[in-house]
């Protein structure tokens, strides 16, 4: 066995050594993306909540007339139908200095304190249910929540149905 | 064939196929170390996934369909909560029977959420349990707003947990938040 043998037997062991180390970014990788699924799937359901508020507290009608826009509406700012900007960002606000308590909560605007980091993004909108003609019987509540960049690669979808029981 | 014909390493040529034979095999072990790591990290994870799932579950129930008990309805943040567990306000007259109370307990600066089931008539007898086993970084939090112009006084109750995951000794946040529409009256 030669010396130029010896070293085409290591750089062989290295290819293989190269495969071990890309197991582990994959493994790195999907550890971090399930920590985003997690995050993003509860604030898709937050999502879906708000969007149900907005019936309870302003009625059907209300629901049809802005049906089929994206809204980015937060529970910091009122949790009203507030218009998305350019990356629909949701701010981790971290500690919004609430008098009593450390607070830890997600809102559409950067807060003057603590840290925020745009790393998620949430749109809530109002659609036709794909099954029913009428707006007036059933509309379908999409929340969406995504990470890393709005290109909706990495999101969550979650939808809700609700009917209208006082359709004559 | 004697030894004086046979062509082997020099020594200089033996400690440098060892050197390098010794990164190669490093590196390798350095790296199945780290995979183990983050396998346990994964699994830590995943953990979190369920009990958050569990835990998020069990709140929408009581949140949802339950009534909220009348210390924690003024529109402000709370560390505990409670739901009367009667029926949906359709029945408004008859008084719940048993109430279910969300709090937290310590173990120095690890949180641990807690729900209690008690009877009214008997508050003694009660059962509690414990949703999680990862820690939480902070107390959980609990933010409740009427929501208004709702004639069946419905609330908009908000949980926030962050979970604390030990990787290795660096800390993990997991902040979670999520939102229930108490739907006491469903419209």
């Amino acid at each position: 066995m030669t010396l130029v043998g010896v070293l085409v037997g290591i750089t062989i062991l290295g290819v293989a050594l190269a495969a071990q180390i890309r197991l582990l970014g994959n493994t790195i990788r999907r550890e971090s993306e399930l920590r985003s699924i997690i995050i993003a799937t509860n604030l898709a359901r937050e999502g879906i909540e708000i969007a149900f508020s907005w019936r309870v507290t302003s009625g059907w009608n209300y629901l049809k007339e802005i049906k089929n826009h994206d809204y980015c509406p937060d529970i910091v700012g009122g949790m009203l139908p507030a218009p998305c900007d350019s990356n629909k960002a949701l701010y981790y606000l971290g500690y919004p200095n609430e008098s009593r308590f450390k607070a830890y909560l997600y809102g559409s605007r950067p807060a003057d304190y603590g840290y925020d980091t745009p790393a998620f993004w949430r749109t809530v909108r109002i659609e036709n249910c794909p099954d029913s003609a009428s707006d007036n019987e059933c509309l379908e509540l999409v929340s969406k929540a995504g990470w890393d960049k709005n290109d909706n690669s990495k999101n969550i979808q979650l939808t809700k149905k609700i009917y209208n029981w006082y359709v004559p | 064939m004697g030894f004086g014909k046979c062509k082997s390493f020099t020594l200089i040529e033996l400690i440098v196929v060892m050197a390098v034979m010794g990164l190669v095999i490093g590196g390798l072990l350095v790296s199945l170390r780290q995979i183990v790591e983050s396998e346990n990290l994964f699994k830590k994870m995943q953990a979190v996934e369920e009990e958050s799932r569990f835990i998020m579950d069990v709140f929408t129930q009581d949140a949802e369909y339950s009534e909220l008990k009348g210390d924690y309805k003024a529109a402000d943040f709370y560390k505990n909560i409670a739901f009367i567990l009667t029926e949906k306000k359709s029945e408004i007259g008859g008084s719940g029977t048993a109430e279910s109370s969300y709090s937290s307990s310590a173990n120095g600066s690890k949180f641990y959420l807690k729900r209690t089931i008690s009877g009214q008539s008997s508050p003694d007898e009660s059962t509690a349990l414990t949703l999680n086993n990862t820690p939480l970084a902070s107390e959980p939090l609990f933010l409740v707003k009427e929501l208004e112009a709702d004639e069946a006084g419905n609330y908009f109750i908000t949980i926030s947990l962050t979970f604390r995951v030990d990787a290795d000794g660096r800390n993990i946040l997991v902040p979670i938040e999520t939102s229930v529409v108490s739907r006491t009256f469903e419209l």
